[in-house]
């Protein structure tokens, strides 16, 4: 009774130790996070640190590149180039979409690239860009539908998903009432459960619905040559933050000018 | 028996201040904010729909997780050593898993793999995301209700069960002497449990199920306002919550059937 009060406590530490030895290990073979700007290296310029959020899992527009674990995507680098143009530093935050917002207001982060269309409604509380991107919303749905659907009406009375909170839901709740709603709290949720045959249809972004259809993997998507909807999306900051507005649109123009905007279009659309 | 009488009045008390404070709460947040009736109407209708939805996945899974709970209670207090073992592994397992995890792994790991199989194999049946929360959140929930069942059995004195033993079979004692003591008294544990569960039911929306917390998150985020969707979602879950217990306790007193509790 004795050694087998006494064994197992200390098998228990073996264990723990273990454990904790093998996650220290792991942790090592890692690449560093993005690092937090060192003060010494920006104490000398007047450059601004800009916290941009986004929710990296909107591939090729913003996501996580599985090999190096850093955000890579169109709107990532286009944040860059603009940054570098407009004269100030970017620190990029990953959050859910419908957290980043609340982000923004409670001035944890300054501005958001993240696919984001520009709307009245939005205007009304959000300090936008000027437009760096034409979108719309396209349909996706499973390869072995593609005889019979061909436009958002053949999926009435079937179930269709979309991403909560965006302009992709709205179009289904306002124009296709009878089309069942499903929301998802991220878009690559929607597209396994889609390649899974569980719904019968997802509406996201031009770029994004491209994409999943031409890369899931082993299981056929079907992307609906038909445009829905035409967005632009614009970089969102604070409504009374207009030094930041004067700074992301110089840099912007200057973008746009130097080609650059049609230069990323080119590597990531293809 | 005395000071209980006397602490439920006050308790009774507490209970109708904080449904009706709830109520005017969820009236307020919902109210205030519409200047037209339809749009009021529309959220409103909205909200209905999901607290249909919680309702539904409660009334399931509360059952079968009671079920399924009184069967591993049962095999964690019995003296079998297999038994026992089986019993002990389901506890020690989901009791350690986040239900929003195991949401996540039935629907997406496993369920979804199934759906495919079917869909290749050109069957029509389909496994919803319905049946998946109600599964997750059985299993999750009959591991604590298990823990109560096992305490409420050995609550029960052991001459009693040795007693009754000598004129019945091991299942006839188990069903007309260990239950109902265990179940009268793991009441307030299995109460408990519920509510948790209950609440626990706001992570569906994690699997793309619409109940209120999902509709809630939907609605503020196209309409920023997060302060009226979240506190009438919040007292919403307090109204329902509340609801639960005063059923659980009537039905307590039903079971004691004390007079002095039930002059009350």
């Amino acid at each position: 009774m004795v050694t087998g009060s006494f064994r197992a406590p200390s098998l228990l530490l073996i264990c723990v130790s273990a454990l904790a030895a093998l996650l220290l290990a792991c942790d090592r073979g890692n690449p560093p996070a993005e690092k937090a700007l060192d003060p010494a290296r920006t104490g000398g310029t007047a450059k601004r640190k800009v916290r941009v959020g986004t929710e990296a899992a909107y591939p090729p527009m913003e996501y996580i590149d599985e090999k190096t674990n850093q955000i890579v995507g169109f709107d990532i680098e286009l944040m860059r180039a603009v940054a570098e143009h407009g004269g100030f530093e970017v620190e990029f935050v990953n959050a859910n979409w419908d957290a980043v917002f609340g982000l923004l207001a409670n001035r944890e982060i300054d501005a958001i690239i993240s696919s984001v269309t520009i709307t009245e409604e939005r205007k009304q509380r959000l300090g936008f860009s000027d437009p760096y991107y034409l979108s719309g919303q396209r349909l996706v749905i499973h390869g072995k539908d593609k005889d019979t659907v061909t436009r958002i009406e053949d999926l009435e009375g079937k179930t269709a998903g979309a991403q909560l909170g965006t302009t992709s839901a709205d179009l289904l709740k306002d124009s296709y009432p009878k089309v069942k709603l499903q929301l998802y709290d991220s878009v690559p949720l929607g597209f396994t459960d889609l390649a899974n045959g569980n719904i019968a249809g997802f509406v996201a972004d031009d770029p994004v619905a491209r994409y999943y259809a031409a890369r899931m993997n082993g299981k056929p998507l079907h992307f609906v040559e038909k445009d829905y909807t035409s967005e632009e999306f614009g970089i969102v900051m604070r409504k009374d933050d207009t030094a930041l507005q004067e700074l992301v649109n110089k840099g912007l123009r200057t973008a746009k000018e130097q080609g650059i905007v049609e230069q990323l279009k080119d590597k990531w659309f293809r | 028996m005395l000071s209980n009488s006397r602490t439920s009045g006050s308790a009774n008390a507490a209970w109708w201040f904080v449904l009706i404070a709830a109520i005017a709460g969820i009236s307020a947040a919902l109210l205030l904010p519409h200047k037209d009736v339809e749009s009021f109407r529309r959220l409103a209708g909205n909200l209905l729909e999901g607290c249909k939805l919680t309702a539904k996945l409660m009334l399931l899974a509360g059952t079968f997780s009671t079920v399924l709970g009184v069967v591993i209670g049962v095999l964690r207090s019995s003296s079998n050593k297999v038994l026992n073992f089986i019993g002990s592994v389901y506890v020690e397992v989901f009791r350690g898993i986040p239900l929003y995890v195991m949401l996540l792994f039935v629907y997406f790991g496993v369920i979804s793999g199934v759906n495919r199989l079917l869909m290749e194999s050109g069957s029509e049946f389909r496994v919803d995301r319905f049946w998946s929360a109600v599964l997750a959140l059985s299993i999750c929930g009959a591991a604590y209700i298990a823990e109560a069942v096992r305490a409420g059995i050995e609550a029960i004195p052991v001459e009693e069960i040795e007693a009754a033993s000598l004129e019945g079979t091991k299942v006839q004692v188990l069903w007309h002497i260990i239950l109902p003591q265990a179940f009268r008294m793991i009441l307030p544990a299995w109460t408990n449990e519920m509510v948790a569960m209950l609440k626990d039911t706001s992570l569906v929306g994690g699997i793309a199920l619409a109940d209120i917390t999902q509709r809630a998150r939907d609605y503020s985020s196209s309409t920023a306002m997060y302060f009226e969707s979240f506190a009438a979602v919040a007292l919403i879950y307090l109204v329902l919550t509340l609801i639960l217990s005063k059923l659980a306790r009537s039905l307590e007193r039903a079971w004691h059937a004390d007079p002095m509790v039930e002059g009350n």
